[in-house]
């Protein structure tokens, strides 16, 4: 099993970055605001960008060290890279550009196994340019993949999908997490994209690693900056049973005693769903409320508050940790302390299922 | 017979030509197109501005700067007749010289504008998928810049195949060494009862001209 090690300090025109990490085999979501150096992060890791100083390795290799005087070239550096744009051959056909690395054929048992993977099957002989642009996404992680990567690193994936096409790639990143036991970062500034992947993140800011671990732990433990926390969206798991009425569903989540009537399309075949919550969407009350048409309230103790100027953030345990954002003027008037129960309030329509 | 033995030579010796200017300057033509494309070179403006001169000049102007620079007396000419005892004015390989300077701009610019039109980016992707950098030019940018490159060539063969003023300036008009179809052409008009010479051989000029401007537009239409 390999592992990503970074410790680099790199130079990029007037942009000076210092990363220092571990990553296990698994996907991990690198996010941070644009232009703060991910993608810079991942030219230096790819050897695309040459750091001042320091070491990347991936398991025993060591593909830079400005101590050994050591500087693996790109091409031998078995570094997957779907960047983002795709950058596919436009001349060239699906199934060629996913064979375009240096010795690829169709031949080769791993092409008939990626295709199968990712559905590539019916798009094989197009042209790429007549490829939709979540089709795109796939060829340019297939063609990637197909180097036998030690490490694949993943552009804003996301960047240009629609929900539709984002949650088949957000599926198909959990497939491939399961068949190759490699670090699989994928860099998104978007956090609930992050969230719908994997519970590990790396946190860039103004070049440097702001947070490398657990989101949980950083949200539920550690005091998060606040721009973190106004991104934070729950993430609440269901699993599903059909419904009496063809092509419905119950999505139930047991711990927080959940019910919801869903339409079956084809993103639910998995026979689990996610949804997101939004902080903001949640009303905390101190008692249960009457005569509401809000249909979901679940009872919580409240862990830990964290003000940041006009908003507070609760952290409540309802068997599941709960983020609600309130006023602060509320949290006073409320006057909310860790220990008190409280009530989280939300209308259905709220969720946000993928 | 069609054509008189004097047309067949004008047109063979167009046709040759024509293919050795653009062949040899190819090589030299891909490079300088590759530099001014990717590499942040110095004086890049003023490199251009001299490299499409004989796009702008008048041909004879362009052929007289020739005659001064490469003539048995001129700047370069006089050590290539003391050293080499090569006299390029008024002989074949003069005409491949005018050739290749007055289709020089055209296969430059179109060079140039097809390796623009590739991203760098395609061989940063090449290389994480095993190739050197070398190689990925190789493998992808350059069967990408096809279409750019082939319009590049046939245009400049087209311009080769054309040319006029300079090259009887700087060669002169001598049937079976420098007297290629334009020139036949010219010939024929200036002599009385060559009419049927000269209308054969501007058909030609017709049909290759013609030629040579549907092949670039199948090559635009694979470009786009």
């Amino acid at each position: 099993m390999s592992s990503l090690k970074v410790d680099i300090k790199v130079m990029a025109g007037s942009f000076a970055g210092e990363y220092k990490f571990a990553l296990e085999a698994g996907i991990h979501g690198v996010y941070g605001p644009s232009g703060n150096g991910k993608t810079t992060l991942f030219n230096a890791v790819a050897g695309l960008l040459n750091p001042t100083e320091g070491t990347v390795s991936v398991g025993e290799r060591v593909l830079f060290s400005s101590v050994l005087n050591q500087n693996i070239p790109v091409h031998h550096r078995k570094v997957g890279f779907c960047f983002q744009g795709y950058r596919l051959f436009p001349h060239l056909s699906v199934a060629k550009n996913i064979v375009a690395s240096k010795g690829g054929s169709t031949k080769k048992p791993l092409f008939n196994e990626l295709v199968g993977l990712l559905g590539l099957e019916p798009l094989l002989s197009k042209n790429v340019l007549q490829c939709s642009g979540g089709e795109q996404q796939r060829v340019a992680i297939a063609r990637a993949l197909f180097i036998c990567p030690d490490v694949l690193l993943l552009d804003e994936p996301f960047a240009a999908l629609d929900p539709q096409n984002r949650a088949k790639v957000i599926a198909l990143l959990h497939k491939i997490a399961q068949r190759f036991t490699i670090p699989i970062l994928v860099i998104s500034h978007q956090l609930d994209d992050i969230q719908l992947l994997t519970d590990s993140i790396l946190m860039i800011n103004a070049g440097k690693v702001a947070y490398c671990g657990s989101l949980s732990t950083y949200v539920f433990s550690n005091g998060p900056h606040p721009t973190v926390l106004s991104k934070y969206k729950n993430v609440l798991r269901f699993s599903l049973k059909p419904a009496e009425v063809a092509h419905y569903y119950y999505a139930l989540n047991h711990t927080l005693n959940l019910r919801f009537l869903v339409e079956r399309a084809g993103l639910y075949e998995t026979e689990s769903l996610t949804a997101m919550l939004p902080p903001s969407e949640i009303v905390l009350s101190i008692h249960p409320l009457q005569g509401v048409s809000a249909r979901n309230q679940i009872k919580a103790t409240v862990v830990k508050l964290y003000t940041e100027g006009a908003r507070t953030w609760c952290v409540a345990d309802a068997g599941e940790l709960v983020v609600s954002e309130i006023t602060t003027t509320a949290a006073v008037e409320l006057n909310l302390k860790p220990g008190d129960t409280v009530w989280c309030i939300f209308k259905s329509v709220v969720l946000e299922f993928n | 017979m069609l054509f008189s033995p004097a047309e067949w030579s004008a047109m063979k010796l167009s046709l040759w030509v024509s293919l050795l200017s653009v062949v040899i300057q190819l090589p030299f033509t891909a490079w300088l197109a590759w530099t001014l494309a990717r590499r942040k070179v110095r004086f890049s403006a003023f490199i251009e501005a001299f490299c499409n001169l004989p796009q702008v000049l008048p041909p004879v102007v362009t052929g007289l700067l020739l005659l001064s620079l490469l003539g048995k007396h001129g700047l370069v000419g006089q050590y290539l007749y003391q050293w080499f005892g090569v006299v390029l004015p008024f002989s074949t390989a003069g005409v491949v010289v005018v050739s290749m300077v007055v289709s020089f701009p055209i296969m430059l610019g179109f060079f140039k504008s097809a390796f623009e039109m590739v991203d760098k980016s395609f061989e940063e992707a090449a290389q994480t998928l095993g190739y050197s950098r070398f190689r990925a030019v190789l493998k992808f940018t350059i069967p990408m810049s096809l279409p750019g490159l082939a319009t590049g060539v046939v245009l400049a063969f087209a311009r080769c195949l054309g040319e006029f003023g300079a090259t009887i300036t700087f060669a002169g008009n001598i049937q079976g060494s420098t007297q290629t179809i334009p020139l036949a052409v010219y010939a024929a008009f200036q002599s009385l009862g060559s009419e049927g010479a000269m209308w054969r051989l501007v058909l030609v000029s017709v049909v290759l001209s013609v030629s040579a401007l549907l092949v670039t537009s199948y090559f635009k239409n694979r470009r786009q």
